[in-house]
């Protein structure tokens, strides 16, 4: 059993939040002459410059030796309060944040008393917990200067040479003979009419030039071990030579697929239907003139949202329900394109939501001012497309003229096909990182946290997130080159000390923990003449999974052990006199 | 309440002097142009310009005068600078003046062979053809320095003359001077200085200006550099800028009649 | 006493005759009221007014003028324009009431000059709302009656209720009311100056003025609100814990969302689509039906731009929960009774035209502008350059997005284009990477 405890506890009132529906100051008397407690206060806002000065100075005037602020979420404030602990000389995980807001003020606005009775609980159940913290210290892992990028399309490229220009040395890896992706096969791009194969050329270029950066060409990853700042990765090349090397972190820019159309899907196998890159492929050809098997090409039209914002309710297996947010706009450029091309062809655009958005707007007109007509239809009638003769008759309901049925004849129909996540199962086996609903690779957060992964060290750029343009995959790119190079170049990293550790005394190794683990955290060991289980700390995340797996009891998690829970659990049963 | 012009508690002194024959009062302080001009007489002139200062380029405004102390002793001076004086003699079409009026025009011609306006003056001054040797790829520029005189006038200094003797020509050296306001070239007597307005953009002196338009009615307000320009010498508050005249105007009838736009 | 033009706007009738009588006189070709110094306006069909120059004591188009080509006419008052102008137009700038004009046909500055000490549009205007005379003359409908509302005691009594609360009036309540003692009212502006490598320009973007779409009704009609306004009135912390209309404060249950409030108009000088309405519009619908289940939401739209991650599924998911999604582009916006708006739109799926419909509460969602005092943050040497649309530039977007035309310096999110919190972040980091790559490798140069 631990020693005498010095314990402060510190009541906010949160300005309101909390005191308006929780009696704080009967929290605070309730507790104050409980065992080991030796402060207990009212504040009107925990967090204020004020209060945790003057946490600071009680820590250090009454020699506490544990705190528990009962506030808002840890959510919000976990941090500041550890920062108040450590800035007072006092371990940062003597501290206990009990949530007397989310989970008691603001849930029960109906009833003080009830209220009151329960923030009583929740606040001896922190006091328990705090009774048998222990210092505890962070785990510094030393991260290797060196990042992984896996895909060599315009964002890998773009994250390489951001990385290069910070220091870090980069590996790139790439599945295809030659770098570039989609963007080198494509010719004048949007909004800026650049040449695709031209952007990536200067790429490429700079590339060159940089000593930092190595490119693997057909070349796949095939192994990954290690965690955050210490991954050991092995590729396989061409001529099934395997290389190994270690990196800090992980870029996954591996782009995305186009959609491909089923047969019969608006007419796809019939002549003359073709998918959008299909179509840009014969525009950045063309010279003079658009031709389809020799005969000039005077009538096209674009049927959007293929494969895209599927019925969920259809007949379709697995509907895309997705926008895949750049065929809008790449396909009132191409048409723009073409017009150059070719004034005289007639362009039709069969559409749902013209979701030329932001700055792409003014192609939306241009393309308009260049004789595109738009018809649009709704979700519910799509376009038939049918043959006759030797052309091809689009049949569509017009919304934009009460609904009323038109055919058009035409020579071309384009299918404008969104993008589709690539197949990379074996990838995401290796990396065991998260596809989210829609098939692309899941942020943590798609605000906060939009280029990480649940897997430390591990980044998603580019089009492999979710549909992009070529502007947006650099940005984002970018964005996880500087998450990336943010973690490396403090030279190590902090893992929370939150881990499983073995009571080697009670082990008598059953090999059960090392079953239940799933990130291969604990292995076999000799300890003395034993064999006994351990934890391999910079692959512990605390799970906790092994702990009820032990037959012996022999496993505990830091900061969360059996004695902790089990104190908080009676805290929280005793009556409230 | 009427603001009586300080200038004229202090009455200048007159001045009586001759033109043409013609006695004329005048003011001390004004020029021989100036006189002849308050009086309807004629003098042609292609620098001047009554806002700038004047500088003599152009010798068009060439006069004869004499002092009434020693009338014969006549010679020709630039009416634009020459001040008035009492007992001045001027002679504005003697044949001295008309002869050397037409060579002026004649070099002039030769100079700028392409302008109309040039042509046009000539024409009215009896010259249609001129023996002097045509200029080589000759722009329109006679070289008046008015558009110098208005660019500083403006205060923004950009444009300046550069070389010597034949070679002299106006340039824009440091593009980040100039803020397109086309006063240079609204002002130009031969309209010698090209630009254009499309896409929303004006291009002038080689530099490409973003024009801003004013966000109630679209139309262009001026460029960029000539809002702040204008914002910093004034101290008015450059979001003043962002609406049209004919806005203002609206906005202002409005809100004396208590109505919120 | 000398005589001066007087004008008493409230007598406008709108008749023109002051705006052709100007032109005829100062014109150099038939008459042309384009150009007339004087002019006369109409509001809303039912107020007018009328505006001319106010010859002002302390001119402001007289101090800007460089050559002093605006002087003061001693005889008759007039702030006259001689020929000493440069067309600058530095004048038709610095008039904050607009009255001073640039020709463009014969490319003159035009402004009243008081026609020489006679005034045409006073001798011609029928209602006495300009006068040219030493004292104010009486109204034309002198024997009117005007109907008092009040007695002087109710009178009194209401005016005694004002709080005159738009003004601190430095009481320091607040002072002794905050816990945190976080309000000093001697705090002063502290310039500081910083020396940096990069500096990172993230100075947001400017919300659409509402007022500008006159057609829409905004501040004239209270039940007429933007969308900011409406993100306060859905609020967790809403006044009064339940959603109201302005001015009767009853519970809407027939709402409008005018999408494209501002954005995709190039009535008001902005062809863009600001990116974002669409999308917290449909967000804000939702929350209505939260706290006011029985009520019907329409959405008045051009396209539904739901294109970011998980926005289409959004998007399905409240039509699915009953809003009403209409495409049509709103008209106009007119009062009807009880204080509820008619929207006029045009049906365009239902094939019907022009329709018209009753909502007791609209929503304006606002579109986004750029913040123009970003591109004045550097005014010595080189300038930091505006797009086409008056945001800051990126040089090369395409590859090297954030760099603007100033080697180090970098635009972040909203800077630079119109953007959702998603997008804005990512760019960020991307301004982060740049900002950081930049100065790393000047430290490698030296």
């Amino acid at each position: 059993m631990s020693d005498k405890r010095r314990i402060g506890v510190y009541v906010c009132h949160c300005g309101g939040n909390i005191s308006d529906y929780v009696d704080v100051e009967k929290v605070r008397d309730a507790v104050k002459d409980d065992q080991d407690v030796v402060i207990s206060k009212n504040v009107m806002f925990a967090c204020s410059d004020a209060t945790q000065q003057e946490m600071i100075e009680d820590i250090e005037k009454e020699k506490l030796d544990g705190l528990v602020v009962a506030s808002c979420s840890p959510m919000l404030h976990l941090q500041t309060f550890k920062a108040v602990a450590q800035r007072a000389n006092l371990n940062q995980y003597q501290y206990t944040q009990v949530n007397l807001r989310e989970q008691c003020s603001w849930t029960h606005r109906d009833n003080m008393e009830k209220a009151t009775e329960k923030g009583i609980k929740l606040v001896r159940a922190g006091i328990a917990r705090t009774r048998l913290t222990e210092p505890l210290v962070n785990i510094r892992i030393e991260t290797k200067p060196k990042t992984l990028v896996i895909g060599g399309g315009v964002s890998g490229l773009r994250a390489a040479l951001a990385l290069a220009d910070l220091g870090l040395a980069v590996f790139i890896v790439e599945k295809e003979y030659e770098v570039g992706g989609w963007t080198k096969k494509w010719g004048k791009m949007f909004p800026n009419n650049k040449i695709g194969s031209e952007t990536i050329n200067t790429l490429r270029e700079q590339i060159r030039q940089h000593e930092a950066i190595t490119l693997f060409t057909g070349a796949e990853l095939i192994k990954k071990e290690g965690s955050v700042g210490d991954f050991a990765v092995k590729i396989k090349l061409v001529n099934h030579e395997i290389i190994s090397f270690d990196v800090g972190a992980i870029i996954v820019a591996t782009g995305f697929d186009s959609y491909e159309p089923f047969d019969g899907e608006y007419g796809y196998g019939l002549n003359g239907v073709v998918t959008l890159p299909q179509f840009k492929e014969m525009v950045d050809k063309s010279n003079g003139s658009l031709n389809l098997n020799g005969s000039r090409v005077k009538n096209l039209a674009y049927i959007y949202c293929v494969g895209s914002r599927q019925p969920e309710d259809g007949d379709l297996e697995n509907p895309n329900l997705y926008c895949s947010r750049y065929c809008c706009s790449a396909a009132v450029h191409t048409a723009s394109c073409v017009a150059d091309v070719d004034p005289g062809i007639n362009q039709y655009h069969l559409y749902r939501d013209m979701r030329t958005y932001g700055k792409y707007e003014v192609m939306f007109e241009d393309a308009g001012n260049k004789k595109s007509l738009f018809v649009r239809f709704d979700g519910e009638a799509l376009p038939e497309v049918k043959e006759s003769d030797d052309s091809l008759i689009v049949k569509v309901n017009d919304m934009l003229d009460g609904g009323e049925e038109i055919e058009i004849g035409v020579d071309l129909v384009v299918l404008v096909t969104g993008m589709v996540p690539r197949k990379n199962e074996n990838l995401t086996n290796i990396l065991k990182i998260p596809i989210g609903l829609d098939g692309f690779y899941n942020e943590i957060h798609p605000k906060l946290r939009p280029v990480e992964t649940v897997v430390a060290g591990i980044f998603i750029a580019g089009s492999s997130q979710g549909p992009k343009t070529l502007a947006e995959s650099v940005i984002s790119s970018l964005s996880a080159a500087s998450k990336s190079a943010g973690l490396l170049m403090k030279g190590y990293v902090d893992l929370e000390p939150f881990i499983a550790e073995v009571n080697t005394d009670k082990c008598i190794w059953c090999g059960e923990c090392e079953k239940s683990c799933p990130y291969g955290a604990i292995e076999k060991v000799f300890c003395d003449t034993k064999e006994v289980a351990t934890v391999i700390s910079a692959l512990c995340k605390g799970g906790g999974v092994c702990i009820p797996d032990c037959p012996e009891d022999a496993i505990e998690l830091k900061g969360y052990s059996d004695n902790q829970i089990k104190s908080m659990i009676d805290a929280l049963m005793k009556e409230v006199v | 309440m009427t603001e009586v012009n300080a200038a004229r508690d202090t009455k200048p002194e007159t001045v009586q002097m001759t033109i043409n024959g013609n006695s004329i009062e005048t003011e001390k302080g004004k020029t021989v142009l100036e006189a002849a001009r308050e009086n309807d007489i004629e003098i042609p002139t292609l620098c001047y310009h009554p806002g700038l200062e004047s500088i003599g380029a152009c010798r068009l405004c060439l006069v004869e005068v004499a002092k009434s102390s020693r009338p014969g002793r006549k010679r020709l001076v630039t009416s634009c600078l020459f001040p008035v004086e009492n007992g001045l003699i001027v002679d504005t079409q003697s044949n001295v003046v008309r002869q050397h009026r037409k060579i002026v025009l004649k070099l002039l011609i030769a100079r700028v062979p392409d302008s109309d306006v040039i042509r046009r003056l000539a024409d009215e001054y009896g010259v249609q053809e001129s023996r002097y040797v045509e200029r080589e790829d000759a722009d329109k520029c006679i070289m008046c320095g008015t558009c110098v005189r208005v660019c500083n006038a403006m205060g923004a200094n950009a444009l300046v003359t550069l070389s010597h003797g034949l070679d002299k020509y106006v340039d824009v050296p440091n593009k980040n001077a100039c803020i397109g306001c086309l006063a240079c070239a609204l002002n130009c007597p031969t309209n010698a200085i090209p630009f254009e307005e499309t896409d929303g953009k004006r291009r002038i002196w080689g530099k490409e200006f973003d024009l801003v338009r004013c966000w109630a009615s679209g139309e262009p307000i001026g460029t960029l550099e000539q809002i702040w320009h204008f914002a910093k010498r004034s101290d008015i508050p450059i979001e003043s800028f962002l609406k049209s005249d004919k806005v203002r105007e609206r906005e202002d009838a409005a809100e004396s009649v208590g109505v919120k736009l | 006493m000398a005589k001066q033009l007087i004008y008493t706007p409230d007598r406008c009738v709108d008749c023109k005759n002051c705006e052709i009588a100007c032109s005829f006189i100062h014109t150099k070709d038939i008459t042309k009221p384009a150009m007339s110094r004087v002019r006369a306006f109409t509001y809303g069909d039912i107020v007018k007014s009328v505006t001319v120059c106010k010859q002002c004591e302390d001119a402001l188009c007289q101090k800007v003028c460089p050559t002093g080509a605006l002087v003061r006419n001693p005889e008759t008052g007039a702030i006259d324009r001689t020929d000493k102008c440069i067309l600058c137009k530095m004048c038709t700038l610095a008039c904050p009431y607009g009255n001073i004009h640039l020709d463009p046909i014969y490319d003159e500055i035009v402004k009243c000059d008081l026609c020489g000490g006679d005034p045409a549009c006073a001798m011609f205007c029928p209602t006495r709302a300009l006068v040219w005379a030493d004292e104010p003359v009486p109204d034309i409908k002198q024997d009117a009656q005007i109907e008092h509302v009040f007695n002087e005691e109710e009178a009194r009594y209401s005016a005694n209720r004002c709080l005159d609360c738009a003004d601190c009036s430095e009481c320091g309540e607040c002072i002794k009311a905050c816990p945190a003692d976080a309000i000093h009212f001697d705090m002063q502006p502290e310039e500081l100056e910083i020396e940096a490598n990069s500096v990172i320009v993230s100075t947001g973007f400017k919300l659409f003025d509402a007022h500008l779409k006159t057609t829409y009704g905004f501040g004239k009609y209270p039940n007429v609100v933007t969308a900011m306004q409406m993100d306060r009135l859905v609020s967790p912390t809403k006044p009064f814990n339940r959603t109201l209309r302005p001015s009767d404060g009853k519970a809407p249950d027939n709402i409008a969302f005018v999408l494209c409030t501002g954005s995709r108009d190039c009535t008001i000088g902005n062809p863009l689509c600001s990116r974002v309405c669409c999308m917290y519009s449909i967000k804000q619908a939702q929350l209505i039906m939260g706290s006011l289940p029985l009520a019907d939401i329409t959405i008045y739209y051009i396209d539904i731009r739901a294109f970011g991650k998980g926005y289409e599924e959004f998007y399905q998911q409240s039509e699915e929960m009953g809003v009403y999604f209409v495409k049509g582009r709103v008209a106009k916006i007119e009062p009807a009774e009880d204080g509820n708006l008619s929207v006029f739109y045009e049906d365009i799926e239902g094939g019907s035209g022009q329709q018209q419909m009753e909502h007791d509460l609209v929503v304006l969602s606002v579109g986004l502008l750029p913040n123009m005092d970003a591109l004045h943050l550097f005014n010595n040497g080189d300038r930091l350059k505006s797009d086409a649309y008056s945001y800051v530039e990126e040089i090369n977007e395409d590859t090297d997005p954030t760099r603007t035309s100033i080697n180090g310096v970098f635009a972040a999110g909203t800077t630079s284009a119109a953007r959702d919190i998603p997008d804005s972040i990512l760019h960020a980091g991307a301004a982060a990477v740049q900002a950081a790559g930049y100065i790393h490798q000047l430290k490698a140069s030296r």
